[in-house]
Protein backbone atom coordinates (compact mmCIF):
# COMPACT_ATOMS: atom_id res chain seq x y z
CA UNK A 1 0.00 0.00 0.00
CA UNK A 2 1.32 3.37 -1.00
CA UNK A 3 4.87 4.40 -1.73
CA UNK A 4 7.60 2.57 0.16
CA UNK A 5 11.26 3.48 0.41
CA UNK A 6 13.55 0.76 1.78
CA UNK A 7 10.46 -1.04 3.05
CA UNK A 8 9.22 1.94 5.03
CA UNK A 9 6.23 4.04 4.04
CA UNK A 10 6.68 7.60 2.82
CA UNK A 11 4.58 9.14 5.62
CA UNK A 12 6.54 7.13 8.19
CA UNK A 13 9.83 8.37 6.72
CA UNK A 14 8.57 11.94 6.78
CA UNK A 15 7.44 12.00 10.44
CA UNK A 16 10.57 10.18 11.54
CA UNK A 17 12.83 12.63 9.72
CA UNK A 18 10.89 15.66 10.96
CA UNK A 19 11.03 14.49 14.59
CA UNK A 20 14.73 13.62 14.31
CA UNK A 21 15.47 17.04 12.79
CA UNK A 22 13.55 18.78 15.57
CA UNK A 23 15.45 16.88 18.23
CA UNK A 24 18.85 17.48 16.62
CA UNK A 25 18.30 21.20 16.09
CA UNK A 26 16.97 21.67 19.64
CA UNK A 27 19.84 19.65 21.10
CA UNK A 28 22.51 21.59 19.19
CA UNK A 29 20.86 24.71 20.50
CA UNK A 30 21.17 23.53 24.10
CA UNK A 31 24.80 22.48 23.57
CA UNK A 32 25.79 25.72 21.92
CA UNK A 33 24.18 27.80 24.61
CA UNK A 34 25.67 26.03 27.61
CA UNK A 35 28.96 24.75 26.31
CA UNK A 36 30.05 27.23 23.67
CA UNK A 37 28.11 30.19 25.10
CA UNK A 38 26.84 30.90 21.65
CA UNK A 39 23.17 31.00 20.94
CA UNK A 40 21.45 30.40 17.66
CA UNK A 41 18.04 30.57 19.29
CA UNK A 42 16.57 31.86 16.04
CA UNK A 43 16.40 28.23 14.93
CA UNK A 44 13.65 27.77 17.53
CA UNK A 45 11.38 29.13 14.84
CA UNK A 46 12.29 26.26 12.52
CA UNK A 47 11.84 23.61 15.22
CA UNK A 48 8.35 24.72 16.19
CA UNK A 49 7.24 24.88 12.57
CA UNK A 50 8.65 21.42 11.84
CA UNK A 51 6.60 20.40 14.89
CA UNK A 52 3.45 21.67 13.13
CA UNK A 53 4.28 19.68 9.99
CA UNK A 54 5.13 16.55 11.95
CA UNK A 55 1.88 16.79 13.91
CA UNK A 56 -0.22 17.00 10.72
CA UNK A 57 1.31 13.80 9.30
CA UNK A 58 1.16 12.16 12.75
CA UNK A 59 -2.55 12.94 13.06
CA UNK A 60 -3.08 11.16 9.74
CA UNK A 61 -1.15 8.03 10.78
CA UNK A 62 -2.95 8.01 14.15
CA UNK A 63 -6.30 8.07 12.31
CA UNK A 64 -5.24 5.09 10.22
CA UNK A 65 -4.09 3.18 13.31
CA UNK A 66 -7.38 3.98 15.07
CA UNK A 67 -5.23 5.57 17.75
CA UNK A 68 -7.16 8.76 18.51
CA UNK A 69 -8.77 8.88 21.93
CA UNK A 70 -12.54 8.77 22.10
CA UNK A 71 -15.35 7.54 24.30
CA UNK A 72 -16.39 4.00 23.40
CA UNK A 73 -18.75 3.32 26.33
CA UNK A 74 -21.89 4.07 24.35
CA UNK A 75 -20.53 3.21 20.93
CA UNK A 76 -19.95 -0.41 22.00
CA UNK A 77 -23.66 -0.79 22.80
CA UNK A 78 -24.87 0.43 19.40
CA UNK A 79 -26.26 -2.01 16.84
CA UNK A 80 -23.88 -2.84 13.98
CA UNK A 81 -25.91 -0.72 11.58
CA UNK A 82 -25.88 2.28 13.91
CA UNK A 83 -22.14 1.80 14.46
CA UNK A 84 -21.58 1.93 10.72
CA UNK A 85 -23.62 5.10 10.41
CA UNK A 86 -21.73 6.70 13.31
CA UNK A 87 -18.33 5.84 11.79
CA UNK A 88 -19.39 7.22 8.41
CA UNK A 89 -20.75 10.41 9.95
CA UNK A 90 -17.81 11.28 12.16
CA UNK A 91 -15.24 10.32 9.52
CA UNK A 92 -16.97 12.59 7.02
CA UNK A 93 -17.10 15.39 9.57
CA UNK A 94 -13.39 14.97 10.33
CA UNK A 95 -12.62 15.22 6.60
CA UNK A 96 -14.83 18.31 6.27
CA UNK A 97 -13.09 19.84 9.30
CA UNK A 98 -9.70 19.56 7.61
CA UNK A 99 -11.15 20.78 4.30
CA UNK A 100 -12.41 23.90 6.07
CA UNK A 101 -9.07 24.47 7.82
CA UNK A 102 -7.28 24.11 4.47
CA UNK A 103 -9.72 26.41 2.70
CA UNK A 104 -8.97 29.22 5.15
CA UNK A 105 -5.26 28.41 5.21
CA UNK A 106 -4.99 28.59 1.41
CA UNK A 107 -6.72 31.99 1.53
CA UNK A 108 -4.25 33.11 4.19
CA UNK A 109 -1.35 31.90 2.04
CA UNK A 110 -2.73 33.73 -1.01
CA UNK A 111 -3.06 36.91 1.07
CA UNK A 112 0.49 36.54 2.34
CA UNK A 113 1.98 36.06 -1.13
CA UNK A 114 0.09 38.91 -2.77
CA UNK A 115 -0.73 41.46 -0.04
CA UNK A 116 1.09 41.23 3.27
CA UNK A 117 4.34 39.45 2.35
CA UNK A 118 5.12 39.07 6.07
CA UNK A 119 8.50 37.66 7.08
CA UNK A 120 9.05 35.47 10.13
CA UNK A 121 10.31 37.27 13.24
CA UNK A 122 13.72 35.66 13.75
CA UNK A 123 14.87 34.30 10.41
CA UNK A 124 13.06 36.49 7.93
CA UNK A 125 11.55 33.57 6.05
CA UNK A 126 8.24 34.41 4.29
CA UNK A 127 5.58 33.03 6.67
CA UNK A 128 3.56 31.46 3.84
CA UNK A 129 6.29 28.81 3.52
CA UNK A 130 5.54 27.63 7.05
CA UNK A 131 1.79 27.88 6.38
CA UNK A 132 2.08 25.74 3.25
CA UNK A 133 2.67 22.64 5.39
CA UNK A 134 -1.01 22.35 6.26
CA UNK A 135 -2.48 22.10 2.73
CA UNK A 136 0.40 19.99 1.43
CA UNK A 137 0.60 17.48 4.27
CA UNK A 138 -3.15 17.25 4.86
CA UNK A 139 -3.10 14.63 2.10
CA UNK A 140 -1.92 12.22 4.80
CA UNK A 141 -4.75 13.26 7.13
CA UNK A 142 -7.37 12.54 4.46
CA UNK A 143 -5.66 9.24 3.68
CA UNK A 144 -5.74 8.34 7.40
CA UNK A 145 -9.39 9.26 7.87
CA UNK A 146 -10.35 7.28 4.77
CA UNK A 147 -8.42 4.15 5.78
CA UNK A 148 -9.69 4.32 9.37
CA UNK A 149 -13.29 4.49 8.15
CA UNK A 150 -12.65 1.65 5.71
CA UNK A 151 -11.14 -0.55 8.45
CA UNK A 152 -13.97 0.10 10.88
CA UNK A 153 -16.70 -0.44 8.29
CA UNK A 154 -15.28 -3.77 7.19
CA UNK A 155 -14.82 -4.85 10.84
CA UNK A 156 -18.48 -4.33 11.47
CA UNK A 157 -19.40 -6.37 8.43
CA UNK A 158 -17.40 -9.29 9.85
CA UNK A 159 -19.34 -9.08 13.09
CA UNK A 160 -22.63 -9.32 11.25
CA UNK A 161 -21.48 -12.41 9.39
CA UNK B 1 -27.62 30.47 21.92
CA UNK B 2 -24.06 30.11 20.67
CA UNK B 3 -22.90 28.03 23.57
CA UNK B 4 -25.86 25.67 23.34
CA UNK B 5 -24.77 24.83 19.78
CA UNK B 6 -21.11 24.30 20.66
CA UNK B 7 -21.78 22.12 23.72
CA UNK B 8 -24.61 20.10 22.16
CA UNK B 9 -22.56 19.33 19.05
CA UNK B 10 -19.56 18.35 21.15
CA UNK B 11 -21.50 15.93 23.35
CA UNK B 12 -23.45 14.37 20.48
CA UNK B 13 -20.19 13.68 18.62
CA UNK B 14 -18.56 12.22 21.75
CA UNK B 15 -21.64 10.07 22.27
CA UNK B 16 -21.46 8.49 18.81
CA UNK B 17 -17.80 7.60 19.44
CA UNK B 18 -16.03 10.29 17.41
CA UNK B 19 -12.43 10.98 18.49
CA UNK B 20 -12.22 13.76 21.10
CA UNK B 21 -10.19 15.96 18.75
CA UNK B 22 -12.76 15.60 15.97
CA UNK B 23 -15.58 16.39 18.41
CA UNK B 24 -13.84 19.50 19.71
CA UNK B 25 -12.76 20.67 16.24
CA UNK B 26 -16.08 20.16 14.49
CA UNK B 27 -18.20 21.75 17.23
CA UNK B 28 -15.86 24.74 17.55
CA UNK B 29 -15.51 25.27 13.80
CA UNK B 30 -19.24 25.00 13.21
CA UNK B 31 -19.91 27.57 15.93
CA UNK B 32 -17.25 29.95 14.62
CA UNK B 33 -18.54 29.79 11.04
CA UNK B 34 -22.26 29.83 11.89
CA UNK B 35 -22.05 32.86 14.16
CA UNK B 36 -19.30 34.53 12.10
CA UNK B 37 -16.75 34.75 14.91
CA UNK B 38 -13.66 35.16 12.74
CA UNK B 39 -13.45 31.99 10.65
CA UNK B 40 -10.74 33.35 8.36
CA UNK B 41 -8.24 32.86 11.21
CA UNK B 42 -8.99 29.11 11.54
CA UNK B 43 -6.14 27.80 9.41
CA UNK B 44 -3.53 30.10 10.92
CA UNK B 45 -4.80 29.39 14.44
CA UNK B 46 -4.48 25.66 13.81
CA UNK B 47 -0.79 26.11 13.00
CA UNK B 48 -0.08 28.59 15.80
CA UNK B 49 -1.84 26.33 18.32
CA UNK B 50 0.89 23.74 17.71
CA UNK B 51 3.88 26.03 17.10
CA UNK B 52 4.80 26.73 20.70
CA UNK B 53 8.16 26.18 22.33
CA UNK B 54 6.80 24.93 25.71
CA UNK B 55 4.57 22.37 23.93
CA UNK B 56 7.64 21.09 22.08
CA UNK B 57 8.50 19.32 25.34
CA UNK B 58 5.68 16.86 24.59
CA UNK B 59 7.14 15.07 21.52
CA UNK B 60 10.59 15.07 23.16
CA UNK B 61 9.46 13.53 26.45
CA UNK B 62 7.37 10.99 24.54
CA UNK B 63 10.38 10.14 22.37
CA UNK B 64 12.68 9.70 25.39
CA UNK B 65 10.08 7.41 27.00
CA UNK B 66 9.68 5.27 23.86
CA UNK B 67 13.47 4.90 23.51
CA UNK B 68 13.87 3.76 27.13
CA UNK B 69 10.94 1.38 26.77
CA UNK B 70 12.38 -0.23 23.61
CA UNK B 71 15.70 -0.55 25.41
CA UNK B 72 13.96 -2.72 28.00
CA UNK B 73 14.67 -0.40 30.89
CA UNK B 74 11.37 -1.01 32.70
CA UNK B 75 12.44 -4.62 33.26
CA UNK B 76 15.80 -3.50 34.59
CA UNK B 77 14.20 -1.14 37.09
CA UNK B 78 11.67 -3.78 38.17
CA UNK B 79 14.49 -6.27 38.71
CA UNK B 80 16.31 -3.84 40.97
CA UNK B 81 13.25 -3.12 43.10
CA UNK B 82 12.47 -6.85 43.24
CA UNK B 83 15.81 -7.51 44.90
CA UNK B 84 15.35 -4.52 47.17
CA UNK B 85 11.81 -5.00 48.53
CA UNK B 86 10.63 -8.27 46.97
CA UNK B 87 10.88 -10.14 50.26
CA UNK B 88 8.42 -7.91 52.12
CA UNK B 89 4.79 -8.92 52.54
CA UNK B 90 3.10 -8.18 49.23
CA UNK B 91 6.58 -7.64 47.84
CA UNK B 92 5.72 -7.82 44.15
CA UNK B 93 2.83 -5.39 44.49
CA UNK B 94 5.18 -2.92 46.16
CA UNK B 95 7.70 -3.54 43.38
CA UNK B 96 4.90 -2.73 40.92
CA UNK B 97 4.09 0.57 42.63
CA UNK B 98 7.75 1.64 42.83
CA UNK B 99 8.36 0.70 39.20
CA UNK B 100 5.30 2.68 38.13
CA UNK B 101 6.55 5.70 40.09
CA UNK B 102 9.92 5.47 38.42
CA UNK B 103 8.50 4.86 35.00
CA UNK B 104 6.20 7.82 35.56
CA UNK B 105 9.27 9.93 36.12
CA UNK B 106 10.52 8.73 32.74
CA UNK B 107 7.40 8.79 30.63
CA UNK B 108 4.67 11.14 31.82
CA UNK B 109 1.57 9.35 30.54
CA UNK B 110 -0.75 7.12 32.58
CA UNK B 111 -1.88 4.43 30.12
CA UNK B 112 1.66 4.15 28.71
CA UNK B 113 2.97 3.42 32.21
CA UNK B 114 0.22 0.86 32.85
CA UNK B 115 1.17 -0.91 29.66
CA UNK B 116 4.94 -0.80 30.19
CA UNK B 117 4.87 -2.00 33.81
CA UNK B 118 1.93 -4.37 33.33
CA UNK B 119 3.72 -6.27 30.59
CA UNK B 120 6.67 -6.92 32.88
CA UNK B 121 5.13 -7.49 36.32
CA UNK B 122 1.69 -9.02 35.75
CA UNK B 123 2.98 -12.48 34.90
CA UNK B 124 5.28 -12.79 37.95
CA UNK B 125 2.50 -11.41 40.18
CA UNK B 126 -0.02 -13.98 38.96
CA UNK B 127 2.56 -16.77 39.26
CA UNK B 128 3.13 -15.82 42.89
CA UNK B 129 -0.55 -16.09 43.77
CA UNK B 130 -1.66 -12.47 43.60
CA UNK B 131 -5.26 -11.99 42.46
CA UNK B 132 -5.64 -11.06 38.79
CA UNK B 133 -7.90 -8.09 39.50
CA UNK B 134 -5.81 -6.92 42.45
CA UNK B 135 -2.62 -6.98 40.36
CA UNK B 136 -4.29 -5.05 37.56
CA UNK B 137 -5.79 -2.52 39.97
CA UNK B 138 -2.45 -1.95 41.72
CA UNK B 139 -0.67 -1.22 38.45
CA UNK B 140 -3.51 0.91 37.05
CA UNK B 141 -3.64 3.02 40.17
CA UNK B 142 0.09 3.39 40.58
CA UNK B 143 0.30 4.51 36.96
CA UNK B 144 -1.88 7.46 37.91
CA UNK B 145 1.10 8.75 39.74
CA UNK B 146 2.88 9.18 36.48
CA UNK B 147 0.85 12.29 35.73
CA UNK B 148 1.71 13.86 39.10
CA UNK B 149 5.38 12.85 39.13
CA UNK B 150 7.40 15.08 36.81
CA UNK B 151 8.08 15.20 33.95
CA UNK B 152 4.40 15.19 33.26
CA UNK B 153 2.61 16.06 30.05
CA UNK B 154 -0.41 17.18 32.09
CA UNK B 155 1.73 19.83 33.81
CA UNK B 156 3.07 21.04 30.44
CA UNK B 157 -0.51 21.50 29.25
CA UNK B 158 -1.60 23.15 32.52
CA UNK B 159 1.34 25.55 32.28
CA UNK B 160 0.50 26.30 28.66
CA UNK B 161 -3.10 27.24 29.50
CA UNK B 162 -2.45 29.19 32.70
CA UNK B 163 0.92 30.73 31.71
CA UNK B 164 2.48 29.34 34.88
CA UNK B 165 6.13 28.20 34.70
CA UNK B 166 6.24 24.51 33.76
CA UNK B 167 9.54 24.13 35.61
CA UNK B 168 7.94 25.35 38.84
CA UNK B 169 5.00 22.97 38.30
CA UNK B 170 7.35 20.01 37.75
CA UNK B 171 9.23 20.72 40.95
CA UNK B 172 5.95 21.32 42.83
CA UNK B 173 4.82 17.81 41.84
CA UNK B 174 7.77 16.00 43.44
CA UNK B 175 6.66 15.86 47.11
CA UNK B 176 2.94 15.27 46.35
CA UNK B 177 3.94 12.52 43.90
CA UNK B 178 6.05 10.77 46.53
CA UNK B 179 3.29 11.08 49.17
CA UNK B 180 0.70 9.63 46.78
CA UNK B 181 3.15 6.81 46.02
CA UNK B 182 3.68 6.02 49.70
CA UNK B 183 -0.10 5.99 50.20
CA UNK B 184 -0.49 3.50 47.35
CA UNK B 185 2.27 1.28 48.78
CA UNK B 186 0.52 1.32 52.17
CA UNK B 187 -2.75 0.11 50.62
CA UNK B 188 -0.97 -2.57 48.56
CA UNK B 189 0.89 -3.75 51.66
CA UNK B 190 -2.23 -3.82 53.85
CA UNK B 191 -4.32 -5.80 51.36
CA UNK B 192 -1.44 -8.23 50.73
CA UNK B 193 -1.05 -8.64 54.49
CA UNK B 194 -4.74 -9.48 54.97
CA UNK B 195 -4.89 -11.86 52.03
CA UNK B 196 -1.58 -13.50 52.76
CA UNK B 197 0.23 -12.48 49.57
CA UNK B 198 3.75 -13.42 50.65
CA UNK B 199 6.97 -11.86 49.59
CA UNK B 200 9.44 -13.60 47.31
CA UNK B 201 11.32 -16.50 48.91
CA UNK B 202 14.81 -15.97 47.69
CA UNK B 203 16.76 -13.15 49.17
CA UNK B 204 18.88 -10.94 46.95
CA UNK B 205 22.48 -11.05 48.14
CA UNK B 206 24.35 -7.79 48.51
CA UNK B 207 26.36 -8.70 45.44
CA UNK B 208 23.22 -9.33 43.36
CA UNK B 209 21.78 -6.08 44.57
CA UNK B 210 24.95 -4.25 43.62
CA UNK B 211 24.90 -5.86 40.18
CA UNK B 212 21.25 -4.93 39.62
CA UNK B 213 21.96 -1.43 40.83
CA UNK B 214 24.86 -1.08 38.45
CA UNK B 215 22.71 -2.37 35.60
CA UNK B 216 19.86 0.01 36.33
CA UNK B 217 21.93 3.03 37.34
CA UNK B 218 21.76 4.53 33.84
CA UNK B 219 18.00 4.26 33.81
CA UNK B 220 17.74 5.60 37.34
CA UNK B 221 19.91 8.56 36.40
CA UNK B 222 17.57 9.70 33.59
CA UNK B 223 15.01 11.47 35.81
CA UNK B 224 17.86 12.84 37.92
CA UNK B 225 19.41 14.46 34.85
CA UNK B 226 16.08 15.84 33.66
CA UNK B 227 14.75 17.06 37.00
CA UNK B 228 18.14 18.17 38.29
CA UNK B 229 18.58 20.33 35.20
CA UNK B 230 15.18 21.95 35.65
CA UNK B 231 15.57 22.21 39.43
CA UNK B 232 18.84 24.08 39.24
CA UNK B 233 17.51 26.31 36.49
CA UNK B 234 20.04 25.07 33.91
CA UNK B 235 17.36 23.87 31.50
CA UNK B 236 13.87 24.92 30.58
CA UNK B 237 11.50 21.91 30.50
CA UNK B 238 11.70 21.76 26.70
CA UNK B 239 15.49 21.77 26.79
CA UNK B 240 15.46 19.16 29.54
CA UNK B 241 13.20 17.03 27.33
CA UNK B 242 15.57 17.15 24.39
CA UNK B 243 18.51 16.38 26.69
CA UNK B 244 16.48 13.40 27.93
CA UNK B 245 16.09 12.21 24.32
CA UNK B 246 19.83 12.15 23.71
CA UNK B 247 20.56 10.74 27.15
CA UNK B 248 18.12 7.86 26.48
CA UNK B 249 19.60 7.32 23.06
CA UNK B 250 23.09 7.17 24.54
CA UNK B 251 21.98 4.73 27.25
CA UNK B 252 20.02 2.52 24.84
CA UNK B 253 22.65 2.42 22.10
CA UNK B 254 25.91 2.38 24.01
CA UNK B 255 25.17 1.00 27.48
CA UNK B 256 22.46 -1.57 26.81
CA UNK B 257 23.37 -2.03 23.13
CA UNK B 258 19.79 -2.78 22.25
CA UNK B 259 19.09 -0.48 19.33
CA UNK B 260 19.42 -0.77 15.56
CA UNK B 261 18.88 1.90 12.91
CA UNK B 262 15.64 0.26 11.82
CA UNK B 263 14.45 0.25 15.45
CA UNK B 264 15.24 3.93 15.57
CA UNK B 265 12.92 4.73 12.64
CA UNK B 266 10.08 2.78 14.24
CA UNK B 267 10.73 4.51 17.56
CA UNK B 268 10.62 7.92 15.87
CA UNK B 269 7.36 7.05 14.07
CA UNK B 270 5.71 5.73 17.24
CA UNK B 271 6.79 8.76 19.26
CA UNK B 272 5.63 11.16 16.54
CA UNK B 273 2.23 9.45 16.36
CA UNK B 274 1.78 9.34 20.15
CA UNK B 275 2.68 13.01 20.37
CA UNK B 276 0.30 13.81 17.50
CA UNK B 277 -2.55 12.02 19.28
CA UNK B 278 -2.00 14.44 22.17
CA UNK B 279 -1.54 17.47 19.90
CA UNK B 280 -4.71 16.61 17.92
CA UNK B 281 -6.64 17.20 21.15
CA UNK B 282 -4.49 20.17 22.23
CA UNK B 283 -4.92 22.10 18.99
CA UNK B 284 -8.66 21.64 18.67
CA UNK B 285 -9.23 22.17 22.38
CA UNK B 286 -7.45 25.49 21.89
CA UNK B 287 -9.82 26.44 19.04
CA UNK B 288 -12.76 25.18 21.11
CA UNK B 289 -11.72 27.40 24.03
CA UNK B 290 -11.36 30.35 21.65
CA UNK B 291 -14.89 29.78 20.30
CA UNK B 292 -16.29 29.19 23.78
CA UNK B 293 -14.75 32.38 25.15
CA UNK B 294 -16.17 34.46 22.28
CA UNK B 295 -19.63 33.02 22.94
CA UNK B 296 -19.36 34.09 26.59
CA UNK B 297 -19.95 30.60 27.98
CA UNK B 298 -16.63 30.70 29.85
CA UNK B 299 -17.40 33.92 31.73
CA UNK B 300 -20.89 32.68 32.52
CA UNK B 301 -19.61 29.42 33.99
CA UNK B 302 -16.82 31.16 35.93
CA UNK B 303 -19.40 33.54 37.41
CA UNK B 304 -21.58 30.59 38.33
CA UNK B 305 -18.75 28.82 40.18
CA UNK B 306 -17.83 32.03 42.02
CA UNK B 307 -21.45 32.62 42.99
CA UNK B 308 -22.17 29.12 44.33
CA UNK B 309 -18.91 28.83 46.31
CA UNK B 310 -18.87 30.65 49.64
CA UNK B 311 -15.08 30.19 49.99
CA UNK B 312 -12.00 28.76 48.32
CA UNK B 313 -12.16 25.34 50.02
CA UNK B 314 -15.74 24.74 48.91
CA UNK B 315 -14.82 25.85 45.39
CA UNK B 316 -11.88 23.41 45.25
CA UNK B 317 -14.13 20.66 46.56
CA UNK B 318 -16.89 21.37 44.03
CA UNK B 319 -14.43 21.45 41.15
CA UNK B 320 -12.82 18.21 42.35
CA UNK B 321 -16.20 16.46 42.24
CA UNK B 322 -16.64 17.78 38.71
CA UNK B 323 -13.13 16.53 37.84
CA UNK B 324 -13.86 12.99 39.07
CA UNK B 325 -17.02 12.93 36.99
CA UNK B 326 -15.31 14.22 33.84
CA UNK B 327 -12.25 12.04 34.44
CA UNK B 328 -14.43 8.99 34.01
CA UNK B 329 -15.36 9.88 30.44
CA UNK B 330 -12.63 12.18 29.11
CA UNK B 331 -8.84 12.17 29.05
CA UNK B 332 -6.78 14.49 31.26
CA UNK B 333 -5.74 16.86 28.46
CA UNK B 334 -9.24 17.61 27.20
CA UNK B 335 -10.45 18.24 30.75
CA UNK B 336 -7.55 20.63 31.29
CA UNK B 337 -8.58 22.60 28.22
CA UNK B 338 -12.29 22.50 28.96
CA UNK B 339 -12.03 23.53 32.60
CA UNK B 340 -8.90 25.62 33.13
CA UNK B 341 -10.00 28.65 31.08
CA UNK B 342 -13.12 28.73 33.27
CA UNK B 343 -11.10 28.33 36.45
CA UNK B 344 -8.43 30.99 35.84
CA UNK B 345 -10.74 33.91 36.77
CA UNK B 346 -12.13 31.83 39.65
CA UNK B 347 -8.63 31.26 41.07
CA UNK B 348 -7.98 35.00 40.86
CA UNK B 349 -11.24 35.73 42.62
CA UNK B 350 -10.39 33.46 45.55
CA UNK B 351 -6.68 34.34 45.60
CA UNK B 352 -5.64 30.74 45.07
CA UNK B 353 -2.03 30.17 44.03
CA UNK B 354 -1.96 28.74 40.47
CA UNK B 355 1.04 26.44 41.07
CA UNK B 356 -0.48 24.98 44.24
CA UNK B 357 -3.79 24.61 42.42
CA UNK B 358 -2.02 22.94 39.51
CA UNK B 359 -0.93 20.10 41.78
CA UNK B 360 -4.45 19.75 43.23
CA UNK B 361 -6.04 19.88 39.79
CA UNK B 362 -3.73 17.31 38.23
CA UNK B 363 -4.01 14.99 41.28
CA UNK B 364 -7.80 15.10 41.08
CA UNK B 365 -7.57 14.40 37.35
CA UNK B 366 -5.25 11.48 38.00
CA UNK B 367 -7.77 9.92 40.36
CA UNK B 368 -10.48 10.27 37.72
CA UNK B 369 -8.28 8.35 35.26
CA UNK B 370 -8.41 5.25 37.47
CA UNK B 371 -11.86 5.69 38.95
CA UNK B 372 -14.64 3.21 38.33
CA UNK B 373 -16.87 2.86 36.37
CA UNK B 374 -14.90 4.10 33.38
CA UNK B 375 -11.21 4.98 33.61
CA UNK B 376 -8.57 4.97 30.90
CA UNK B 377 -5.99 3.15 33.04
CA UNK B 378 -8.48 0.53 34.24
CA UNK B 379 -9.22 -0.45 30.65
CA UNK B 380 -5.54 -0.80 29.81
CA UNK B 381 -4.93 -2.87 32.96
CA UNK B 382 -7.98 -5.09 32.37
CA UNK B 383 -6.76 -5.79 28.86
CA UNK B 384 -3.32 -6.82 30.07
CA UNK B 385 -4.47 -8.81 33.10
CA UNK B 386 -7.11 -10.60 31.07
CA UNK B 387 -10.05 -9.88 33.36
CA UNK B 388 -13.20 -7.77 33.47
CA UNK B 389 -12.98 -4.02 34.01
CA UNK B 390 -15.65 -4.35 36.72
CA UNK B 391 -13.47 -6.70 38.79
CA UNK B 392 -10.49 -4.38 38.54
CA UNK B 393 -12.71 -1.42 39.38
CA UNK B 394 -13.85 -3.15 42.57
CA UNK B 395 -10.26 -3.83 43.62
CA UNK B 396 -9.33 -0.24 42.82
CA UNK B 397 -11.72 1.21 45.41
CA UNK B 398 -9.33 1.11 48.42
CA UNK B 399 -6.60 2.71 46.29
CA UNK B 400 -8.96 5.46 45.18
CA UNK B 401 -10.04 6.11 48.79
CA UNK B 402 -6.39 6.48 49.75
CA UNK B 403 -5.81 8.85 46.81
CA UNK B 404 -8.71 10.96 48.05
CA UNK B 405 -7.21 11.13 51.56
CA UNK B 406 -3.90 12.26 50.05
CA UNK B 407 -5.73 14.82 47.91
CA UNK B 408 -7.37 16.31 51.01
CA UNK B 409 -3.96 16.49 52.72
CA UNK B 410 -2.44 18.21 49.67
CA UNK B 411 -5.36 20.65 49.56
CA UNK B 412 -5.07 21.56 53.24
CA UNK B 413 -1.26 21.90 53.22
CA UNK B 414 -0.22 24.11 50.27
CA UNK B 415 3.38 24.02 51.54
CA UNK B 416 3.70 20.40 50.34
CA UNK B 417 3.37 21.69 46.79
CA UNK B 418 4.97 25.10 47.14
CA UNK B 419 7.96 24.50 49.42
CA UNK B 420 10.31 22.98 46.81
CA UNK B 421 9.70 25.38 43.90
CA UNK B 422 10.01 28.39 46.22
CA UNK B 423 13.14 26.97 47.86
CA UNK B 424 14.69 26.29 44.46
CA UNK B 425 14.02 29.88 43.50
CA UNK B 426 11.84 28.82 40.56
CA UNK B 427 8.71 30.50 41.82
CA UNK B 428 7.51 33.30 44.08
CA UNK B 429 3.85 33.01 45.07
Amino acid sequence: MGIKIMGIRLDHWLVAILLALMAVIAFLNVLSRYIFHFSFAATEEITINLFVWMTIIGIGIAFERGGHLGMVTFFNRFSPRFKKAAVLLYSLLAAVLFLVLNWFMIQAIADEITLFQAKSASLGIPVWIYYAGLPLLSVFVFQGIFRDAKNRLSDNRDEEV
Amino acid sequence: MEFVLILALFFVLMFIGAPIGTSLGVSATATIIYFDLGAEMLGVNFASGIASFPLLAIPFFVLAGVILQRAGLAATIAEFFELLVGRMTGGLSIVAVLTCMFWGALSGSGPATTAAVGMILLTPMLRNGYGRAFSGATIANASDLSIIIPPSIAFIIYGNITSVSVGALFVAGIIPGIITGLGTILVAWYISHRRGYKGLKQRGSIRELARAFKKSIWAVMAPVVVLGGIYTGIFTPTEAAVVAVFYSLFVAALVYRSLTWRDLIHILVDAAVTSSVIMFIVVFAGIFTWAASVTGVIDALADLIIRVSPNAVVMILLVNILLFALGMILDAISICYLLMPILIPVLGNFNIDPVYYGVIFISALAIGQATPPVGVNLFTAANLAGCEVDDIAKEAIPFVLMDLVVLVILTLLPALSLYLPVWAGLYTP
